[in-house]
């Protein structure tokens, strides 16, 4: 090809991206690239950055001011800001009248499915009228952009009630967001789902005491319109429910608005939010897999009603939640009126069935996150010797990593109230040994969330290279696995396999692992191999309480392995019968180590807080190009869905970094940053797509 | 450029007050400097900064905007250009006549912003150090295109080529802009490093 030719390929491409620009749209870039031949893809980035470059620089210094007038209306302060739109107090000049407006923000991500979302629900809103619910007089667009007119209520939010520190009476608040919990319940009537109630989107209004309900239609179930919300002090989803975080919008309902308003009411009591860190990952995990002390825990003052109450609305599980908005209504009523709530939380034990029974909320939490193995050794006070030994999925995070951990007892061990020591060993050197006491409180299981403390907090590189050594989660598996855990307790014996999912150079055989824990017949079994129909042999599996790693496997089995071999390996027992699921993973020549330690390189110099947020997502993305962590993927796709999956974490990444910095300056370089991060991706591009694609199909997972 | 809110900067600007129209004129600021970098000729560059002959201009607007009969923004953008234009004329004719005279200082209407004129930012910086070392219609080009928000049909009738032309032509320009960039990167200069 000429360079005259490329360079009238590139011009068209570079109109397209200009034309998506003038409809407000982020441009594509997938697709964009997708139409160029592949040695022309860098040539089009370097394009695109450097209109990233113009655009940056004729941005005006100071930020932007307040627009003067919308329409009919001028524009008096701004009361609010959010994510997908800002808040204004304005005076209809024709009617006198003083309103709030609330104008849709038209940028990065805004698309027609946004614009549309928005009207619909101003629209289906202006139908509902509740004493609670802040009626809106009009909608309609301006400059392009969609707003609509609502009441004004003068009074401060919950949320500047509780920065003031002047947090209402336990009943009080119970009354107050009875009738929130009441207008909740009359917008699910009518088909709506809230989707972010949280104290800065509920005020009383001054005038007459009520507990009023606000900002509708903006909140959107992805993380990304989330984080970003700068109204929020730490810029984190602190007030959504686990199925928000996964992002699946089909399990969104009437309950994941009692989640929020348990949180509300959770922070009205205690004066602090369920969960709270400055690290999204952190809290994302924490959402799905923490259970937040008990209010009453935080405030001994409280009554016990109005914590269950609460408590219950925490519930991971919408199931375990309250039923609708009127039934948590209810209960508000009768705490305030005295009277017993009804609603309680799970109890540890039914907590402790829900945790170990497949889960997606389990599932998921392990994603972001590794699964790596714990020794656990329990060594009683007491005469007499206790040594159980089990592996268990952990997350790792930065700044720690966290093991929820169940050892399984023995009949005789079992005894209420009774403290063990143990031990846990990490089984990378990155991180440091500790010992724990714990006890058994119900049921026959030692469980305890434990978090591990890194060696080093700021070694970064060793966070890589502990996750390129460790093994794959299984947590997927065992939840497809039929008896996983079933013998819980009793005389059932454990096994461990330790063998790899997804892909695996096989010079790192050993290294990797997967952990999959299933009922064990007693005389053992084998584990065997095949790729397609070739059988590649089989190992021992002579007892229970054995471990094997794919590093055991034996020369013949090694000897028939090639790259691009999907090898299978199925436990069967004595008599020949398949136990659990088979799984799969690859032979490849991909040498992960090589390119997590060159990409971590690139993070020298960065702050704390960058590296770790960026880092975690980096690495995520990774997994995605790789096909590497199933789970992972399942994690990231509510960002997969309209953008493309890189497109999405760019966004997520550089909104999450900015919402760290409030400095220009500090921004600045951040975008620097971002440029960086699209170069990394796009040395790996070339693999992922395909790849990725083919090895969901051999999964059979969607 | 988001055409809306410069829409809305300009009509407020327009009725309002002083803090209406500085927010307006620091808006322009940089696409001003910007503008000024690749058009000053190189016997002009000797003489002139991109940053005063932008403060110049935004004094002559700030003066002339009650002036201003039109309402559109490419209307305006237009009229915001000719008076640069008109500056650049004037300064050049200042300085032919009186050498090196340090240009006229800032007025009074910057001090009701708190940005300032002096603290040029680095964004502006990485792409006002790359323009001057482009050809001469890669930087026209990019200034018709990005600064002065003209259209490709108005661009090709400008520079009297076919509108194809143009686009390939703004293409090169980026490519060599961005390599400019990069260049003065390396060079160790006030651009931000790359971590």
């Amino acid at each position: 090809m000429t360079d005259d030719h490329k360079d009238r390929i590139l011009a068209d491409c570079l109109e397209a991206y200009h034309r998506q620009r003038a409809r407000g749209e982020v441009p594509d870039m997938e697709a964009l690239q997708a139409e160029l031949p592949e040695d022309l893809h860098e040539d089009f980035l370097e394009l695109v950055a450097a209109e990233t470059a113009i655009d940056e620089a004729l941005e005006p210094a100071g930020d932007a001011a307040l627009p003067l007038a919308w329409g009919k209306y001028t524009i008096l302060r701004e009361i609010a800001r959010g994510a997908a739109g800002v808040v204004y107090e304005a005076l209809h000049r024709e009617l006198g009248r003083k309103v709030a407006l609330k104008v849709l923000r038209t940028g990065l991500d805004t698309d027609d499915v946004t614009r549309e979302r928005f009207r619909r629900e101003a629209q289906a809103l202006a139908q509902i009228h509740h004493d609670h619910i802040v009626e809106i007089y009009e909608f309609g667009e301006f400059d392009d952009r969609p707003f609509y007119a609502m009441s004004l209520v003068e009074g401060p939010t919950l949320s500047d009630l509780v920065k003031r520190d002047e947090r209402p009476e336990p009943r009080e608040v119970c009354e107050g967001l009875a009738g929130v919990a009441n207008a909740l319940h009359a917008l699910h009537e009518a088909g709506m789902v809230h989707r972010d109630v949280k104290p800065s989107n509920i005020m009383i209004d001054m005038n007459t005491g009520r507990y009023m309900l606000a900002d509708f239609g903006l909140a959107r179930t992805a993380m990304s319109a989330t984080v970003t919300r700068t109204g929020d002090a730490l810029g984190t989803p602190l007030y959504m429910s686990p199925e928000q975080m996964l992002g699946n919008r089909d399990a969104i309902e009437a309950r994941t608005d009692v989640y929020g308003l348990g949180a509300t009411l959770y922070q009205m009591l205690t004066g602090k939010p369920p969960f709270k860190t400055d690290n999204l990952h952190a809290l994302m995990r924490m959402v799905l897999s923490q259970r937040p002390e008990p209010a009453r825990t935080l405030n001994p003052d409280l009554p016990a009603g109005c914590s269950s109450i609460a408590m219950k609305c925490l519930e991971k599980e919408a199931r375990d939640r309250y039923a609708s908005a009127a039934d948590m209504e209810n209960d508000l009523r009768a705490f305030a009126e005295g009277k017993r709530v009804s609603g309680k939380p799970l109890t540890p034990w039914q907590r402790s069935v829900r945790q170990v029974v497949k889960h997606p909320v389990l599932a998921v939490a392990a994603t972001l996150l590794v699964a790596f193995a714990v020794w656990f050794a329990a060594k009683p006070p007491a005469p007499g010797r206790l040594s159980v030994t089990t592996t268990q999925t952990a997350d790792i995070r930065v700044g720690g990593a966290g093991a929820w951990l169940q050892a399984p007892m023995r009949n005789q061990e079992v005894e209420p109230g009774r403290k063990h020591l143990v031990t846990v060993k990490p089984k990378s050197d990155a991180y440091l040994e500790r010992t724990f006491e714990v006890q058994i409180d119900s049921g026959s299981t030692l469980e305890k969330e434990i978090w591990l403390q890194p060696r080093d907090p700021n070694n970064v590189a060793a966070y890589g290279s502990l996750q390129a050594d460790t093994g794959v989660d299984a947590v997927e598996d065992l939840s497809g696995m039929p008896g996983v855990h079933r013998g819980f307790g009793d005389e059932a014996p454990i096994v461990e396999l330790w063998f790899p999912r997804g892909k695996v150079r096989m010079e790192d055989l050993g290294r990797w692992e997967a952990h999959i824990s299933l009922d064990f017949p007693e005389d053992g079994g084998e584990i065997r191999f095949s790729a397609g129909e070739e059988q590649l042999g089989t190992m021992d599996f002579p007892e229970p309480e054995t471990q094997l790693t794919a590093g055991d496997m034996s020369d013949e089995i090694r000897g028939k392995l090639q790259v691009g071999m999907i090898v299978t390996w199925q436990f069967h027992d004595k008599r020949g019968k398949a136990v659990g699921r088979p799984a799969t993973f690859e032979i490849t020549d991909v040498d992960l180590r090589e390119r997590f330690e060159g990409i971590e390189a690139k993070f020298e110099g960065w702050t704390e807080e960058g590296r770790s947020i960026f880092g975690a997502t980096l690495r995520a993305e990774l997994m995605i190009n790789h096909g590497l962590y199933g789970p992972a993927f399942l994690a990231l796709r509510p960002f997969v869905k309209k953008e493309s999956a890189t497109q999405r974490m760019i966004l997520l990444q550089k909104k999450a970094l900015e919402s760290l910095f409030s400095d220009r300056k500090e921004r600045r370089e951040l975008k620097d940053r971002w440029q960086l991060w699209i170069e990394v991706d796009e040395a790996y591009r070339a693999y992922t797509k395909e790849e990725w694609t083919s090895y969901l199909e051999k999964l059979g997972t969607r | 450029m988001d055409l809306g809110q410069t829409q809305t900067l300009i009509l407020r600007a327009l009725d309002g007050t002083e803090k209406d129209k500085s927010t307006l004129l620091e808006y322009l600021r940089p696409r001003l400097v910007l503008w000024a970098a690749g058009r000053l000729s190189p016997a002009l560059r000797s003489k002139l900064e991109p940053d005063d002959v932008a403060q110049e201009a935004l004094i002559a607007i700030h003066r002339g905007i009650g002036g201003f009969q039109g309402r559109d923004d490419r209307q305006f953008l237009a009229w915001v250009f000719k008076i640069a234009e008109n500056r650049i004329r004037d300064l050049a004719d200042h300085h032919g006549a009186q050498k090196r005279q340090p240009v006229i200082p800032p007025q009074d209407f910057s001090q009701t912003s708190p940005s300032t004129a002096a603290a040029r930012r680095e964004e502006v910086d990485r792409v006002a150090r790359a323009l001057p070392g482009l050809p001469d219609d890669y930087r026209q080009v990019l200034s018709l295109r990005r600064f002065e928000e003209r259209e490709v049909r108005e661009i090709a009738e400008i520079m009297d080529r076919s509108e194809n032309a143009v686009r390939i032509l703004y293409c090169r320009a980026l490519k060599a802009l961005r390599k400019a960039m990069d260049d003065g990167a390396e060079d160790g200069g006030p651009v931000p490093q790359k971590p």
